[in-house]
């Protein structure tokens, strides 16, 4: 196997650099998180890294890696052709070190959207009564409801790029899951909310947030029915 | 933005070493064809608002009509002005596309798959086919409208 | 005005002008003119000078195109604008400088079509 070199901008507080790493490797059915594992362990403990999982639950590995926001864990060296790997810290996110970026904006974002099921309160506390969702009620939201937070849409996202007042991909989809959600009331509420220049309208189809989503959620898609619902002054989504 | 909970993290230097991304550049990143769009519809927005309401318009009837004829038959006047029209064609190509996903007509639904997932435009009939009527008819405007400026009789009826 | 609204009259303005630009080069041009020759010709000198000749009564069609397509284009540039704006504030002059446009250019881009 020939070696691998990785290409990773570091950044120590004070300057950003690119720093090469030759990597020896017997397979490439491995992550490129593997790969970076192993250059803190036996060439360069100083590395910074986040990760958790490994198994693509947990969203906290996002990075750039050959110029697309992926997965650490998740991006097997077998899909990159190359026997160079260039890693960057996720674009659009303030650099805490090296490929850990701070991804705190983009929870507070989220909070904006009121991402809990919004509900009578007198109704739940006062009634026996069960919330019951039929299967076609759920289809309608589930599929956006595997998002795992991990910050590769907002990323990717050209607009989150230059307007730091837009919500994001991430909040906005999780505006259609909550409000998509039959046992939710809240849309009202979060239609107030979306409906302005920072959250839907400033969205123009670029689509790279679904492109390179790794759990398949789709938030582009779920910001184009929220647009929908708002034209169409739907009473519920 | 500012974070309240980050605020212990010490920062020195300037911001162009703290933020991965390129600000206005990413409007230049291509990913996707998606993107790509986005792109030439940005760039043939701003041309056109230019090109056809400060110049065509307002400086033909406010400032000098003749210069605007004379300025037409150069070879600079009539690259702008094809330039234009190529744009105006992919602009209102794309707008459409734009506005029918906008209004919900266009839609199909993500599919999630372990080994590729699949977005809901791309899963749409509709958007496949608008897509490729899109790229055929911007192609032909690529080479029509630039042989009818510069070969194209004046208008006299 | 809520900012659905607004997108609504932009993708609406649109639509009006696709729809009357075929319309004028593919129906009410060939009353007058052999199609061919319309899409034969140059169609810069075709629209708007070559539409008013024709038929100077067609020029408050123009008018009415002319004006949703430079509101248009006025409200897609706040739209590029407001991707630059980094605060509120920032908006606020983005929206200030929307209406001013809209007040200063389309009543000039009307004049100059009813003028030709």
């Amino acid at each position: 196997m020939p070696a691998l070199t990785v290409k990773v901008k570091r950044f120590d507080g004070r300057k950003s650099w690119w720093q090469e790493y030759k990597v020896d490797i017997k397979s490439r059915k491995i992550s490129v998180l593997d790969v970076l594992l192993k250059i803190k362990e036996e060439q360069d403990p100083t590395l910074a890294v986040r990760y958790s999982c490994r198994m693509a639950i947990c969203g906290s590995c996002g990075m750039v890696i050959n110029g697309v926001p992926r997965l650490a864990c998740q991006t097997l060296l077998a899909e990159i052709k190359d026997d160079t790997i260039t890693v960057e810290p996720m674009w659009n996110h303030r650099v805490i070190k090296d490929l850990v970026v701070d991804t705190e904006p983009n929870f507070e974002k989220l909070r904006k959207v009121k991402p809990y099921t919004i509900r009578d309160l007198k109704e739940i506390y006062e009634s026996d009564r069960e919330i019951g969702q039929k299967p076609e009620e759920l289809e309608k939201y589930y599929n956006f409801a595997y998002c795992i937070e991990c910050g590769l849409c907002m990323a990717a996202c050209p607009v989150v790029a230059t307007n730091p007042r837009f919500l994001g991909p991430m909040a906005l989809a999780a505006a259609y899951r909550w409000s998509a959600d039959s046992r939710d009331q809240g849309w009202p509420v979060r239609a107030k909310i979306v409906d302005t220049d920072e959250g839907v309208w400033s969205c123009h189809l670029a689509y790279t947030c679904s492109a390179v989503c790794p759990r398949g959620v789709d938030p582009g898609f779920a910001i184009q029915l929220v647009k929908a619902a708002l034209m169409r002054r739907a009473k519920k989504l | 933005m500012s974070s309240r909970r980050s605020s212990y993290i010490n920062v020195e230097g300037g911001v162009e070493n703290m933020r991965a991304g390129r600000g206005a550049g990413e409007w230049f990143r291509l990913i996707n064809y998606e993107r790509l769009y986005f792109t030439i519809q940005r760039i043939s927005g701003l041309y056109m608002f230019f090109y056809l309401i400060f110049y065509r318009v307002l400086f033909d009837a406010f400032v000098s009509p003749s210069l605007v004829s004379s300025f037409d038959m150069t070879v600079p006047g009539k690259v702008l002005a094809a330039l234009f029209l190529v744009f105006l064609a992919f602009h209102g190509l794309n707008g459409f596309r734009i506005m029918l996903i906008e209004f919900g007509i266009i839609r199909g639904w993500p599919l999630r798959n372990p080994i590729r997932n699949v977005p809901g435009l791309r899963r749409s009939r509709i958007h496949l086919i608008y897509n490729v009527l899109m790229i055929i008819i911007a192609v032909a405007a690529l080479v029509y409208l630039p042989y009818l400026v510069t070969y194209g009789a004046v208008f006299r009826p | 005005m809520s900012e659905g609204t607004i997108r609504l009259i932009f993708l609406l303005l649109a639509l009006y002008v696709i729809i009357m630009i075929g319309v004028v080069f593919l129906v009410l041009l060939p009353m007058y003119v052999p199609l061919s020759e319309v899409l034969s010709s140059n169609p810069i000198t075709v629209y708007p000078e070559g539409v008013a000749e024709v038929n100077p009564t067609l020029k408050f069609l123009e008018a009415t195109i002319a004006a949703a397509w430079s509101t248009h284009g006025i409200l897609g540039f706040r739209r590029f604008l407001s991707d630059l704006a980094k605060t509120e504030r920032g908006m606020k002059y983005v929206n200030w400088l929307t209406v001013a446009l809209v007040v200063v250019i389309v009543p000039m881009v009307i004049y100059a079509i009813m003028t030709l």
